[in-house]
């Protein structure tokens, strides 16, 4: 069977494109549980060393297995049953993130542009090009990130750049008045978005060099908190931190402020397409690490018959949020999302490399 | 691989079919997807033809409280009039409908009754508010702004003075322009960036100011001037020839109306909060004494610090120390002095400017004491650069700001240069 391959810059920009589409539009550190209001960059500041913790670690780890999926090694350190039991949770993520994402963005278009469409209109039309993408493998997949990277990143740069002149400097003070608690609480949200990275986990087996996986990761982990940074520095100098934390789309809202000129209005488009390129992508390479370690876990040879099983259940999934309030307490609160993302995350990480280091030290001690 | 099509006419006449079949495959759903891509093109089940919608150019909101009932009232531009009229014949060139709800938004849906084409906001450039509704509360009102999607928030909000009705704003014919809301924007642009007497400059900023603690809103004033019969325009007078005076502010306390601010007032608010890009001022000449000498003011800086101190009592006194900078030019002056040469003269004149500005700001600082709004945002100050003593006087601030707190203001005023000419006309 022949391995699918993608370039290091590929796999850089599907982490980038993940992990900034959907974070940037509901920017969960300001106008999630956490209440930082205008400390809410210095949260980002502590989430990027989250992230950067939790990428490298699962980045790090499947450096040492360069050919073995997450759900193939985790057999290898645990033994087939544990192994199967721990590669589950990762299983878990990658479906729920793929229909949190997909409902996030159907839930932005039917509040802003379309609220007479259904939102399984917008999510099964979507879902219909990311079957396409995943049936087609990921080699397209990577090549239509590194096409669509480019673009999401100038649009989101001018949304970014067109607000600055009226960036409100005053917005951001007092500086740290409440103490670290809240700011540490705000954090606790983007940390554990951080999950995403658990998609290394089924991508780096794909990637040309494996080995320069922790850098690759690294530097997307880099670029992505980068955007959201400034996304949150733009909201709270633009909008003030009250007006950004009651916002639910607080981008967008920002840009609903800015008029550049008489005859060139509404600009928010731009972000909006970003986003929708970025979801595709999301949403794409979620399920297809999903299908594809149901696949290894199964053992079976191909991934492509699991994929519209596996769509119908991921489309189910984002349906199942009642409303926007209900999705919001799911993937915007620290008591939910902590519990739900970050502790399963860091869970299987302590086992997986607590297993690799057992295993290193004793085949020394035998040696 | 290099010449895909001799290796594909060099394959076996099977193999052939069966590449042919994949491709026809590949081509089926590439046009399938295609097909269904087109279909959403059109908006899905929000498709709505520009034909079917009436382009609302300016909303205003008033409250009725002896029904507890809320009037949204719109303007729509005619395009089809501006066209066949070029917009200044004897038919005026846009509608004026309006509802009325238990809510704002019920309002607004509601106006579909009453015209034959859904309203459509998204190109709305002003918001008027009825002082009715202002006295009542903005609060529903900002609200319905804040979430409805099609709501800019780069509009213009505004107070309607008195009893006026919207309605009667919206139907007045301005001189040179097309529809009311066309000239009234114009002239808010005018208020702001070459008088500095309108203090509104979008919805976006007065949603800010409304959530800040420690700040109370400032929204502009307008009023229509007297109209006549004589003004009619129509058969049945579907619009008032007139004039629109836009100056002077309203100063809210919460969401209420409180009071109003004069042309001078909003002058010593926009000192304090950098908002003069453009301002006159007339001083005295420093030569004699009586005439008048007019200057423009085109650049000001201000920084203003909190201060706590304790007196002899054991007590707490709040002040805030203001340091404005401004440059000005001569525009006109009626005396016979020529301010040519650096000296006492032209240190004299800035001194007076100084003054000018001075007297601005203490008049607007005594008047929104006596309002007990802080439309200056001096307990924002103390939020932001001493929160702990904040937290410890937030909910006696009012109070605070009214009796206590006192104002430290130091200006430093440059008249910089005098125009085409020297010496003046003699």
């Amino acid at each position: 069977m022949t391995v699918e391959k993608i370039a290091n810059r590929q796999l850089l920009f599907i982490l980038f494109i993940t992990r900034t589409v959907m974070p940037m539009s509901m920017l969960p550190v300001l106008a999630g549980g956490g209440n930082a209001m205008q400390d809410a960059w210095i949260s980002m500041l502590i989430a990027t060393g989250g992230n950067i913790i939790l990428a490298a670690a699962i980045a790090g780890l499947g450096t040492k297995f360069p050919r073995l999926s997450i759900v193939e090694y985790s057999q290898r350190l645990l033994g087939g049953v544990a192994g199967r039991l721990v590669s589950l949770l990762p299983i878990t993520v990658y479906f729920t993130v793929s229909a949190m994402e997909m409902r996030m963005y159907a839930e932005i278009i039917n509040t802003a542009f379309l609220p007479r469409t259904p939102l399984i209109a917008i999510i099964g039309i979507t879902m219909i090009l990311a079957t396409v993408g995943i049936i087609s493998g990921i080699e397209v997949l990577g090549r239509t990130a590194d096409f669509f990277a480019l673009w999401i990143a100038i649009f989101l740069i001018i949304s970014l750049l067109l607000p600055l002149p009226e960036i409100c400097i005053e917005n951001f003070q007092p500086v740290l008045a409440r103490g670290l608690e809240p700011v540490i609480s705000s954090a606790l949200i983007p940390i554990a978005i951080g999950a995403q990275y658990l998609s290394i986990g089924m991508l780096l087996p794909h990637v040309m060099t494996p080995a320069r996986g922790v850098s690759t990761a690294l530097t997307a982990v880099i670029m992505s908190m980068t955007f959201t940074f400034l996304s949150t520095l733009v909201v709270i100098g633009k909008m003030s931190p009250f007006e950004g934390s009651q916002a639910t789309f607080p981008l967008l809202t920002v840009f609903r402020t800015i008029e550049t000129s008489e005859f060139l209005q509404r600009l928010e488009i731009l972000l909006v397409l970003g986003w929708g390129l970025g979801i595709f992508i999301s949403a794409s390479i979620f399920l297809y690490c999903g299908v594809s370690a149901l696949s290894h876990w199964f053992k079976t040879e191909s991934y492509r018959p699991l994929v519209l099983p596996a769509v119908v259940i991921v489309v189910i999934i984002s349906m199942l949020f009642e409303d926007i309030f209900q999705l919001r307490t799911f993937a915007l609160t620290p008591e939910i999302s902590v519990p739900l993302f970050l502790l399963p995350t860091i869970f299987v990480l302590a086992v997986l490399w607590g297993a690799y280091l057992i295993r290193k030290l004793l085949s020394r001690w035998s040696d | 691989m290099k010449y895909p099509l001799l290796n594909f006419l060099s394959t076996k006449k099977a193999n052939r079919e069966i590449i042919v079949g994949v491709h026809k495959l590949k081509l089926m759903i590439a046009v399938g997807i295609i097909f269904c891509a087109l279909l959403c093109c059109g908006g899905c089940w929000d498709r709505d033809e520009p034909e079917d919608q009436a382009f609302v150019v300016a909303t205003g909101i008033d409250y009725h409280p002896d029904q507890e009932l809320y009037e949204i009232i719109v303007q729509v531009a005619d395009p089809g009039a501006l066209v066949a009229e070029g917009g200044s014949g004897e038919t005026p060139s846009f509608a004026v409908f309006s509802a009325k709800g238990h809510t704002p938004f019920q309002a607004a849906r509601d106006l579909a009754l009453h015209s034959t084409r859904e309203p459509f906001f998204a190109h709305s450039e002003l918001f008027a508010i009825s002082e009715n509704t202002a006295r009542h509360g903005l609060g529903p009102a900002l609200d319905f702004f804040r979430r409805e999607r099609q709501i800019r928030l780069t509009a213009v909000p505004f107070i309607l003075e008195g009893d006026t009705s919207i309605t009667q704003l919206f139907r007045t014919d301005i001189p040179l322009e097309n529809y009311s809301a066309e000239g009234m924007t114009r002239q808010a642009e005018q208020g702001i960036m070459r008088r500095a007497v309108f203090p509104s400059r979008s919805l976006a900023d007065t949603l800010m100011c409304s959530n800040l603690p420690g700040r109370d809103m400032l929204i502009g004033r307008v009023a229509v001037e007297k109209q006549t019969k004589e003004d009619k325009i129509g058969e049945e007078g579907e619009a008032l020839r007139g004039t629109i005076k836009m100056e002077g502010a309203a100063a809210f306390k919460e969401d209420e109306l409180v009071g109003w601010f004069d042309q001078s007032q909003i002058k010593g608010w926009g000192w304090i909060h950098e908002k003069i890009e453009a301002a006159t001022v007339n001083i005295k000449c420093p030569a004699h004494d009586k005439h008048n000498i007019g200057l423009e003011i085109y650049e000001a800086q201000s920084d203003m610090k909190p201060v706590i101190t304790i007196d002899e009592n054991a007590n707490r006194q709040y002040r805030i120390d203001l340091f404005i900078q401004a440059d000005g030019r001569i525009q006109d002056q009626l005396c016979p002095t020529g301010y040519v040469w650096e000296g006492d003269l032209v240190n004299s004149l800035n001194q007076r400017l100084a003054q000018v500005i001075k007297n601005n700001i203490k008049d607007s600082f005594e008047h929104a004491q006596s309002l007990g709004t802080d439309v200056f945002g001096f307990g924002n100050c103390f939020y932001r650069e001493k929160y702990r003593e904040w937290k410890r006087i937030e909910a006696d601030w009012v109070e605070i700001f009214q009796n206590d707190l006192r104002l430290n203001i130091e200006v430093d005023a440059t008249v910089r240069r005098a125009g085409l000419i020297q010496e003046p006309w003699r």
